[in-house]
C-alpha cells in the first residue's frame, strides 16, 4: 500500500478486428491508442471527448472488462466499474435474487453477502419492489438497483460511464452525493463525462481523448476550458455561415461600442463594463446566451440606444448577442460574438458579486 | 476482488486463475441452475420428466417391438432398461454439458460486458452447470430403481463419484476448446450439433461394444464416451470393464483437448473480449 499511484497506464493501446467479410481478418480498427497516465490515490479523473473518441473503449480496459492490445495498466485496490449498469439481470428473477448473485459475481464472500444485501435494499430504496421480477423494474429502477449493487463493496477505484445523467432526479443527487463522499473518504475514481460542469465539480485531472488518442491531458479546468473553446470553435464555424449570409442582406444592429464587426468575436477582458448599440425596432429583446445554448439573459430593449451592462459578470468563455425582433420571431435580426477572458476559477456562466466572511 | 487480470501466459496460468476464481465459478453455476427454472413452477419436475419419457419409449421400442432388445439377449445381464439408463442419461449429461459449455460466452455476454470475468471461468460455470443438473437426475432415478428393485445396490456404485469426475472433466476440456472457437466463428454451431447427433448413434448408447461386428467394434473402441459409458455400466450395473483402447482413447483425448483449450484460451486470451 506503500504505493501512492492507485492507477498506472503506460501506452494503454486497445485494436479490434474490422469486420471485413473475409475469412482471416487483418484489419484492425484502433480504439484507444497509446495513452499514459497516473492517477495518484485519492484523484479523480476525467475522461472527455466526443463520441466514439475511446472513452468507453478505456473506461472498459480500467475495469478490467476488456484487455489492453498493448501497453501495461496497473491498477492498485479493488475496482467497481459504474460501466454497462443494469445488464446481466435474470429477467424472471427478483431484484433480491438477482442482487444477491451479482454480489456473488463481484467477489464478495457468502458471508458478507447477506449485510451487503441489507445495504442495496436500504440504498437502493426499492422497498418492496425488490421481491418482484426485474422483468418489471422501470428503467430508473434498474439503475437504481445496479448502482447499489455495484458500490456496496466500497471498491477503492470507481470507473463511471456517464452516470449521473441517468435515472431520476433524485436518485442522481444521491449518487452524486455518495460519489462525493467517496472522493472525500480518500476514494479514487476515473469518470467519462460530457457534462464538463460534472467534469469541474467532480475531478481534479482530466484527459481529452480524440479519435482514441490523448490530445490533452493535465488539470482539470484547464483541458475542459481547451475542450470547451474547441467545440465553440466548431459550433461558431457551422453558425459563421449562417451569420455570414444573415449580414449580407440585413444591415448591422448591433455593435460593442470601440470596436468594429471586424474585430468579432470582441475579446472581453473580465471585469470591463460592456457598452452594447442598439440600433432597434419597438418590441425586441436583447438576449445573451453561452455559446452551449444557455440563456444569461435577455433584456426587453426599449428602442434606439446603448445597453450598458455594469456588473462584468460574464465568466470566461464565448457569448452569443443576439437582437430578437417581436415574439414568435426566431431568427434573430443581429448577433454579435464575444469572447470574454481572464483567469477565474468560479463555474457558471455569471459572477456574483460576493465576499466570504 | 481485482477484476484486471494480468495479462497471465500459458496454460498452468489459466488453470491457476480457474482455482483462484473457484467461488465465482460456483456463483455461476446458481445462476445458471437458477436461470433455468426461472420462471417456471415445476421447472426441476419437467427437467426429470423429459428424460424419463425417452427412457421409457426407448425401453418400449427395444424392449417391446424389437424383441429381444439389445443387452438382455445375454444370460444373466440385468434388465433392458437399466442398461439403456447407463447409457442414455451419462450421454445427456455430456451432451448438455458440451452444448452449454460451447455456447457459454455467447450465452453470457450479457454478463462478460458487466461483470470482469475470465473466459474459462465462464466456460466450466456453463458446462458443469448443465452436466451436474442431468446427474443430479441420473442420481435420483438410481434411488428409485433401487428402491423399486430394478437395480441392486452393491460395492461397485462407490466408484460412481469417480466415473462421473471423469465425464465432468473430459466436458470441461472439450467445452475449452470448442467456446472461443464459437464466440469468434460461428459456424462451429452447426458442426458440434451434427457431432452430437452422430456421436450418439456412434457411442454405445443403445448397444453395447460386444454386440458390434468385429470391425466396427474395433472402429468403436476409439470413441472416448465408449469409456465414459462403460464405466457407468461397470459402476452400477457390474459389467466388464471397458476395453483399454476405449480407456486410452478418453484419457488421450482429455489431455489433448486440454492442452488445445489452453493454448487456444492463451493465444485468443486478447482478443475474445472484442467478440462479447
Amino acid at each position: 500500500m506503500s504505493d501512492p499511484n492507485a492507477i498506472v497506464a503506460r501506452g494503454l493501446t486497445k485494436s479490434y478486428a474490422a469486420p471485413d467479410g473475409r475469412w482471416l481478418r487483418r484489419e484492425r480498427i484502433r480504439g484507444v491508442t497509446d495513452v499514459s497516465f497516473t492517477l495518484r490515490r485519492g484523484g479523480s479523473l476525467a475522461v472527455i471527448g466526443r463520441n466514439g473518441a475511446g472513452k468507453s473503449t478505456l473506461l472498459r480496459m480500467l475495469a478490467g472488462l476488456s484487455r489492453p492490445s498493448a501497453g501495461e495498466l496497473r491498477l492498485e485496490g479493488s475496482t467497481g466499474s459504474l460501466l454497462d449498469l443494469g445488464a446481466g439481470f435474470l429477467e424472471e428473477w427478483s431484484g433480491e435474487q438477482n442482487a444477491r448473485v451479482a454480489l456473488a459475481l463481484l467477489g464478495l464472500a457468502p458471508v458478507r453477502v447477506r449485510a451487503a444485501a441489507r445495504f442495496v435494499a436500504e440504498f437502493s430504496e426499492l422497498g418492496d419492489f425488490l421481491a418482484q421480477p426485474v422483468r418489471i423494474y422501470s428503467a430508473g429502477m434498474r439503475l437504481r438497483l445496479a448502482y447499489s449493487i455495484a458500490v456496496t463493496a466500497e471498491p477503492e477505484i470507481l470507473i463511471a460511464d456517464e452516470v449521473l445523467s441517468v435515472g431520476d432526479e433524485s436518485f442522481q443527487r444521491k449518487c452524486s452525493h455518495h460519489i462525493l463522499e467517496h472522493l472525500a473518504r480518500g476514494g479514487t475514481m476515473v469518470l467519462a463525462t460530457h457534462n464538463l460542469y460534472q467534469a469541474e465539480r467532480l475531478c481534479d485531472a482530466a484527459i481529452w481523448l480524440d479519435d482514441g488518442r490523448a490530445r490533452m491531458q493535465g488539470a482539470c479546468h484547464e483541458v475542459t476550458k481547451r475542450y470547451q473553446a474547441a467545440i465553440d470553435e466548431r459550433e461558431r464555424a457551422a453558425d459563421a455561415e449562417s451569420a455570414a449570409r444573415r449580414s449580407a442582406s440585413a444591415p448591422a444592429l448591433l455593435h460593442v461600442e470601440g470596436t468594429t464587426r471586424a474585430d468579432e468575436p470582441v475579446t472581453v477582458p473580465f471585469g470591463t463594463v460592456l457598452r452594447i448599440g442598439v440600433g432597434c425596432v419597438d418590441g425586441a429583446r436583447l438576449e445573451i446566451r453561452r455559446v452551449d445554448g444557455t440563456l444569461v439573459t435577455a433584456l426587453p430593449a426599449p428602442g434606439r440606444g446603448t445597453v450598458e451592462i455594469a456588473s462584468p459578470a460574464l465568466l470566461p468563455g464565448r457569448y452569443a448577442v443576439r437582437l430578437l425582433g417581436a415574439a414568435g420571431a426566431r431568427a434573430p435580426l443581429d448577433e454579435l460574438w464575444l469572447d470574454c477572458v481572464g483567469e477565474r476559477r468560479e463555474l457558471g456562466t455569471v459572477h456574483l458579486e460576493h465576499q466570504w466572511m | 476482488m481485482s477484476p484486471l487480470e494480468p495479462r497471465d501466459r500459458g496454460g498452468t496460468a489459466i488453470l491457476a486463475r480457474l482455482v483462484r476464481h473457484r467461488r465465482l465459478v460456483w456463483a455461476l453455476i446458481r445462476r445458471d441452475v437458477g436461470a433455468r427454472f426461472a420462471g417456471s413452477r415445476l421447472g426441476f419436475f419437467w427437467s426429470l420428466a423429459n428424460p424419463a419419457i425417452q427412457l421409457a419409449s426407448y425401453g418400449v421400442i427395444f424392449g417391446l417391438i424389437y424383441g429381444a432388445g439389445v443387452t438382455a439377449a445375454r444370460p444373466g445381464e440385468p434388465g433392458l432398461v437399466p442398461a439403456l439408463f447407463c447409457g442414455l442419461w451419462p450421454w445427456w449429461a455430456f451432451s448438455d454439458g458440451t452444448l452449454r459449455g460451447h455456447s457459454s460466452l455467447v450465452d453470457q455476454s450479457a454478463l462478460l460486458k458487466r461483470f470482469a470475468m475470465p473466459a474459462e471461468v465462464c466456460i466450466v460455470a456453463a458446462a458443469t452447470a448443465a452436466f451436474l443438473l442431468q446427474i443430479v437426475g441420473f442420481l435420483l432415478f438410481l434411488v428409485v430403481f433401487a428402491l423399486l428393485g430394478v437395480l441392486t445396490p452393491h460395492a461397485g456404485w462407490l466408484l460412481l463419484p469417480v466415473v462421473v469426475v471423469a465425464e465432468l472433466v473430459f466436458v470441461n476440456v472439450l467445452a475449452l476448446v470448442l467456446a472461443p472457437l464459437y464466440l469468434v466463428v460461428r459456424d462451429t454451431g452447426y458442426l458440434v450439433s451434427a457431432a452430437l447427433t452422430v456421436g450418439f448413434f456412434a457411442s454405445p448408447v443403445l448397444f453395447t461394444l460386444d454386440a458390434l461386428p468385429g470391425w466396427l467394434r474395433t472402429i468403436a473402441k476409439l470413441n472416448p464416451m465408449a469409456a465414459v459409458i462403460g464405466f457407468y455400466r461397470v459402476s452400477v450395473l457390474g459389467d466388464a470393464w471397458p476395453p483399454a483402447t476405449a480407456i486410452a482413447a478418453l484419457v488421450g483425448a482429455t489431455v489433448a483437448l486440454l492442452i488445445a483449450g489452453l493454448a487456444l484460451l492463451t493465444r485468443l486470451g486478447d482478443v475474445l473480449d472484442e467478440y462479447w
